[in-house]
């Protein structure tokens, strides 16, 4: 299909945007937040296939490539709009130290799955995890990609991918939990 | 495979037996040890609850559809009548020219001027994610050239800021897409950066 594109085949393109406008959009979304930018967004990565499908190596699934150019392209988009990924990164840290006070009981696990339930509550919980953290997490849970496809597209080790989402499991539950209890 | 103690749990793994994605060795090991602990069950269950309201919620917001295809392949239009009507110049000269002085100023220039931020980036990044995050390369802007000049170039050629810029002035671009081996693809994207010596001063591969 890209090799099609990369000879300037437009229908190539349109049926490449029918197969996964969707999942992209999706991924842009959750990270974005905004429906609008998310539009735009998906706009432009799918430009991008359509100038750079010939720089496809093809080592890679054609998706993890497209989310790998959607994932940069978020990342400049949350640049421009001043949350700064690499600051993120950084704040990892935090969010580990956060993460890590308290383990969770078995007990505190029920009342965490329960809270589940309620899309809202778990919306905000979501919101609460770091960039990095809801990336792994969308990549895993939505798109059902392993962890090696993740390190590919979010450009970063294996070990970072399964160190994220340990740490983001920690923090949904703890905000859960605590959802939970004050109710 | 011996039996687990409780400080052997597969925690790492378990959101992605939920999902599926692990290769048939570590899903065994996972469904054995599964099968005598009940922290673990209990743990898998929460994941796989999770993955049920990740993928129900995602759909709440319908994707653009056929008017998000409407415009792409409008703007596709756009690009080509574009590319159709730049007139054609006459760059080799001004680009042998800049790329003999890229050769001088970029081997004494760029060590100097970005040792720090080499620096920085091999702290927050390392080498292995450094060599993933794609082909980079090293610029200096022509000062007067425009943000809108700079902009266009960049989007033609799909490359990126990703630092700088430098004291010197000097910004680190990324070129999306391509791989570390794609010598072609770099070697256009460079060509192109260089036929426009009114908009880019030195450019170079790190």
């Amino acid at each position: 299909m890209l090799a099609r594109i990369a000879r300037g085949d437009k229908a190539a393109l349109e049926t490449l945007y029918h197969e996964c406008h969707a999942r992209v959009h999706a991924f842009v979304l959750k990270r974005v937040g905004d429906p609008v930018l998310a539009a735009e967004i998906l706009n432009d990565v799918m430009l991008t296939v359509w100038r750079q499908a010939d720089r496809f190596a093809g080592r890679s699934r054609a998706l993890t490539w497209i989310l790998g150019i959607a994932h940069n392209k978020v990342l400049d988009a949350l640049r421009r709009r001043g949350r700064d990924a690499a600051l993120e990164t950084l704040d990892e840290e935090r969010y580990a130290r956060e993460a890590g006070e308290g383990e969770n009981t078995e007990g505190d696990a029920a009342a965490a799955l329960a809270a589940l339930d309620d899309a809202a509550l778990l919306r905000t919980c979501l919101e609460g995890l770091s960039e990095a953290q809801r990336v792994v997490v969308h990549l895993a849970f939505f798109e059902d990609l392993g962890y090696a496809e993740i390190a590919e597209i979010a450009h970063c080790p294996v070990g970072t991918v399964k160190t994220r989402m340990h740490h983001a499991r920690k923090a949904l539950k703890r905000c859960l939990e605590r959802a939970s209890l004050s109710r | 495979m011996t039996e687990k103690t409780p400080t052997e749990h597969p925690d790492e793994l378990l959101p992605w037996y939920v999902n599926a994605t692990l290769d048939e060795a570590d899903r065994k090991r996972v469904a054995r040890h599964l099968e005598q602990c009940a922290r673990c069950r209990a743990e898998i269950a929460f994941l796989s609850r999770l993955r049920e309201q990740i993928r129900e919620s995602s759909r709440d917001v319908p994707p653009p559809g056929e008017l998000g295809l409407r415009r792409l392949m409008r703007d596709v239009e756009g690009l080509e009548a574009a590319r159709k009507a730049r007139p054609r110049r006459a760059w080799h000269v001004p680009v042998l020219a800049a790329a003999a002085s890229v050769v001088l100023v970029v081997a004494v220039l760029v060590p100097y001027t970005l040792q720090r931020d080499a620096a920085v980036d091999m702290r927050l990044l390392g080498d292995e994610a450094v060599q993933e995050a794609g082909v980079l390369l090293q610029v200096e802007f022509v000062p007067a050239a425009s943000e809108a000049e700079i902009r266009a170039l960049l989007l033609e050629v799909g490359a990126v800021i990703v630092n700088g810029p430098s004291a010197a002035g000097v910004y680190r671009l990324r070129l999306e897409g391509v791989g570390g081996d794609d010598a072609a693809a770099v070697t256009r994207a460079l060509e192109r950066l260089r036929s426009r010596p009114d908009v880019v001063r030195h450019v170079a591969r790190e």
